[in-house]
């Protein structure tokens, strides 16, 4: 926080790129609506809340994004792409899955499961290898 | 704003369907209007069409 927002109350400043911070300064980031604690001294070019290397969040993140979708598969796995998100901030939740219309009836080895593989993939994979399988999610991120 | 796609896989038929917060740029993302799931495992023939396989 600066002289003045201790001195006078009020929020922290906004991040400032290029700027020199002592440890402990509390700064707005640009990007996110949340306020960041310099944890060790010094510059960067980095927003704080792209820069967990030189800032931490001051409390819990709020949500970033959310995607949904759904995947139609027949075989054992498929892929779909999703934008890009933080792996480490981000949750993904099956909504469920039912055979797609015109398949056979759906059956033990149809159970599906879902992974976030990387920040752009989910996979979602089953045993069964006959029945298209369409498979619904929700991927939320936060900062 | 919301983007919707619809992805297709090596054989130009939708594999999935996305309702997301950004854009992609991609030649297998096809973008559509709504997060339409009638479109899953139909074939894309170009210009914004999905046609039923036969």
């Amino acid at each position: 926080m600066s002289i003045d927002t201790e001195f006078f109350g009020g929020q922290p400043p906004r991040w400032v790129s290029g700027a020199t911070y002592p440890f402990g300064f509390i700064a707005l980031s640009t990007i996110s609506p949340h306020s960041y604690e310099r944890i060790v001294a010094g510059a960067g070019t980095t927003d704080p809340s792209a820069d967990g290397t030189n800032w931490r969040r001051l409390g819990a993140g709020s949500i970033k994004s959310i995607q949904r979708g759904v995947i139609s598969f027949s075989g054992s796995s498929a892929t779909a792409t999703v934008s890009s998100v933080n792996t480490a901030n981000s949750k993904l939740t099956p909504l469920g899955f039912t055979t797609n219309t015109g398949s056979g009836a759906l059956q033990g080895n149809d159970a599906t499961k879902i992974v976030l593989t990387n920040a752009t993939t989910i996979t979602a994979t089953k045993v069964g290898a006959i029945n298209t399988i369409d498979v619904s999610w929700e991927l939320e991120e936060k900062w | 704003m919301r983007y919707y796609y619809a992805e297709l896989d090596g054989s130009s038929k939708v594999k999935c369907i996305l309702d997301t917060d950004r854009q992609i740029i991609s030649a297998s993302m096809i973008s559509i209007m709504s997060a339409d799931a009638s479109l899953l495992g139909k074939i894309y023939v170009g210009e914004g069409v999905f046609e039923a396989p036969e």
